[in-house]
């Protein structure tokens, strides 16, 4: 080591350097409160998922017990020239079965994770009501072998019964079945995604209706005569109705379907022949709501040149964002299939603290002890002179601050996981504001602390009257109470990405609103 | 200090504006010799004191004394603001520097502030290892693994600095200023 690095290191051992520590420390202390705004909106965003759960389990919990399914039965295998007969079936009478898919499926091959079948064609598709009628051709399924998971499947299906029969490859990407849903894996077929959504059944149609409540396929067989539609296609809409599949037209069925459900007897208890509760679709429902929430403001300044940026630093060192708040309510219109669109009214507050932190010194001039000269013992003289105080006071002036939005949020969305009681939807759109006010005071570009007030007409007030569309997403879950009245929970991301601020103010002043919104939902 | 320990340990943010007061112009000097700049220095205060009191939670003061724990977390602050900064270490030079070169006679003359003015004035990368062996006491290999480098890049970085110092100090013995 050199003589100037032992020197060096000495002089610098514990050398204090002159630094503005006020400043320093208020940049700190943002830092610091910084970390504490992230912990509150991690648990803010907490809450409302625990929310979210909390209200899934409860819906689950109190879901009817599962009726144990009666031991299967074996089914007749009744001749082709006996099916033409089931068109004039009575309602309470069992169809027959008209084949078996078992044993034309090839045994599963399993690969790991994914299991290999290779099913037997002209088998009568069970996958979503109506949508289409039987498989036709081979159908490759990729299984989890731990059970239904999760499951690809990519097959070739036909629709006969329409006008002019189509073809189509179909790919499915499924994921873990849900209460409500029956699925089965019995080697050679299965019932995937289930619905209570209204199932449009054409004239002379044959159709089995699948009863909820039970963990295997038992099947109600239902056939509607072709004198019980009044119109072209009628939907079917019951709690108990858990699946509709819908056969061929009986003129289609000259060569046999290949398909029979694997047990017809279904509990006395859940036989609901005669459906008391079906109801004529309309199609599109109207809906409207009303809701309330906070929002956690995330707050950015930006200079709009580098002159700026010490407005912009003094502005966010003063103000400090609280709390957000929205009130609201929405009309709108909602098709059967899930899709929506709707508009509504909010109004939507932002309060902000504005924190001016001052030092002001006096000198004091004061007269006080500047010498002692100790002549003997018990001789002492004291030597008075005016001396200076100086005296630090430090005030903190606090000012409540707000910025008020009127806006109508325009959205679209869809719902989803749709069961008796519970829906999830998704919703996204614009919020178009018609009217800003604020009433805030704020560092002003000359550095001073100003008011400014909503009405101002000054050419350099700062904020604009309007503040142009917003963004927003919206996640929530809705939960029906009565009939048609719901309660519903909801997070939302509003994205104020235009600044607040006129064209001719040095800053940009945006905000990001996370949120969440509890609310009532009536749809007719 | 044990109140102010304990303070801190709470969160309470008198104390720790009060433990701050009392380390930060220690802590800037420290600062100050790995910056090129003021500013510099202050960022790198700032992101340290933060660091301190989001990890005050983890000093044990049987374990080491407070100011020691925070100076070693202003170096690892400086370390990283470097390494943010000058992604690219400049590569070592062919050229060998003796290890122990003439040691200047009016080094004894020098106060703190020109010595930081000194350290200010070498290239970033020949300052970071000046002061994490002249000062800090570290080794070449302990320095190669906390800047990333070979160790021989270490040993280079320093001998560069110190001709420069040398060079430097023997300028300003040449215009009367020692």
């Amino acid at each position: 080591m050199t003589e100037f690095e032992q020197n060096a290191r000495q002089q610098l051992a514990n050398y204090g350097s002159a630094v503005d520590t006020e400043r320093l420390w208020t940049k700190i202390e943002l830092d610091l409160q910084g970390d504490k705004r992230r912990q509150k909106l991690f648990w803010f965003w907490l809450f409302g998922l625990v929310l979210l759960v909390a209200g899934g389990a409860f819906w689950r919990l109190k879901q009817p017990a599962d009726v144990p399914a009666a031991a299967p039965q074996a089914l007749p295998v009744v001749p082709a020239a006996a099916i033409a007969r089931t068109e004039k079936q009575d309602v309470k009478t069992p169809l027959p079965a008209v084949g078996d898919a078992r044993g034309r499926a090839a045994s599963p091959l399993t690969i790991g994770l994914a299991q290999v079948q290779y099913v037997a064609p002209n088998l009568t598709y069970t996958g979503p009501a109506g949508r289409y009628l039987c498989r036709k051709g081979p159908v490759l399924t990729l299984r989890r072998p731990s059970g239904p998971l999760s499951w690809v499947q990519i097959e070739t299906r036909c629709r006969p019964a329409g006008p002019a029969p189509s073809w189509g490859l179909h790919t499915e990407l499924g994921l873990r079945p849900r209460r409500g849903q029956t699925f089965v894996e019995s080697g050679d077929y299965q019932i995937g995604r289930v619905s209570e959504r209204p199932v449009p059944i054409a004239r002379g149609q044959n159709v089995l209706a699948h009863t909820t409540g039970s963990p295997l396929p038992t099947v109600e067989p239902v056939a509607f005569e072709k004198a019980s539609f009044a119109a072209q296609r009628q939907d079917i809409r019951t709690p108990l109705l858990e699946k509709i599949e819908i056969l061929a037209p009986l003129p289609t069925l000259a060569q046999p379907l290949e398909f029979a459900p694997r047990a017809l007897n279904t509990p006395a208890a859940l036989s609901k022949t005669d459906c008391p509760k079906w109801r004529k679709n309309r199609g599109i429902h109207p809906y409207f709501g009303l809701y309330g929430g906070a929002q956690y403001p995330i707050k950015s300044l930006t200079a709009k040149t580098a002159e700026f940026e010490d407005l912009a630093q003094r502005r966010t060192e003063t103000e400090t964002v609280l709390e957000g708040v929205a009130v609201g309510g929405y009309l709108g219109l909602k098709h059967w299939s899930g899709l929506l669109a709707e508009g509504g009214l909010e109004y939507n507050r932002i309060n902000e603290r504005f924190d001016l932190k001052s030092v002001t010194t006096d000198t004091i001039g004061r007269i006080g002890i500047t010498g002692i000269i100790v002549n003997a013992p018990g001789d002492t003289t004291f030597i008075q002179d005016s001396i200076f105080v100086v005296e630090e006071t430090r005030s903190v002036k606090k000012t409540f601050n707000h910025y008020q939005f009127l806006q109508i949020p325009v959205a679209i969305g869809y719902e989803w996981l749709k069961n008796d009681r519970w829906t999830m939807y998704v919703k996204a759109g614009v919020a178009i504001n018609i009217r800003f006010r604020q009433k805030a005071e704020i560092i002003n570009p000359a550095g001073v602390p100003e008011k400014y007030t909503s009405g101002n007409t000054r050419p350099d007030y700062p904020f604009r009257s309007k503040v142009g569309l917003t963004p927003f997403i919206n996640l929530g879950a809705r939960y029906r109470l009565l009939n048609g009245l719901s309660v519903f929970g909801e997070l939302r991301y509003l994205h104020r990405g235009s600044s607040i601020t006129t064209d001719l103010y040095p800053l940009q002043q945006r905000y990001g609103l996370p949120g969440a919104n509890l609310g009532v939902h009536v749809q007719f | 200090m044990e109140h102010l320990i304990i303070g801190c340990k709470q969160k309470n943010p008198a104390r720790q504006r009060e433990l701050f007061g009392l380390f930060a112009p220690v802590m800037m000097t420290v600062a100050r010799r790995y910056a090129a700049t003021n500013t510099e220095a202050e960022d790198i205060l700032q992101e340290a004191f933060v660091r301190v009191f989001r990890a005050f939670d983890q000093f044990d003061p049987a374990k080491g004394v407070l100011e020691a724990w925070i100076r070693r977390i202003v170096v690892n602050t400086a370390i990283q603001h470097w390494r943010r900064r000058h992604k690219n270490f400049p590569p070592s030079s062919e050229e060998h520097f003796p290890e122990n070169p003439v040691a200047a006679d009016a080094d004894a003359l020098m106060d703190a502030e020109e010595i930081l003015q000194l350290i200010a004035g070498l290239p970033p990368g020949c300052r970071m290892v000046f002061n994490l062996y002249a000062i800090e006491g570290y080794a070449h290999v302990e320095i190669g693994q906390m800047l990333g480098i070979a160790e021989s890049a270490s040993r280079s970085q320093l001998a560069r600095a110190r001709k420069q110092l040398q060079a430097a100090v023997f300028s300003l013995q040449k215009n009367g200023i020692l």
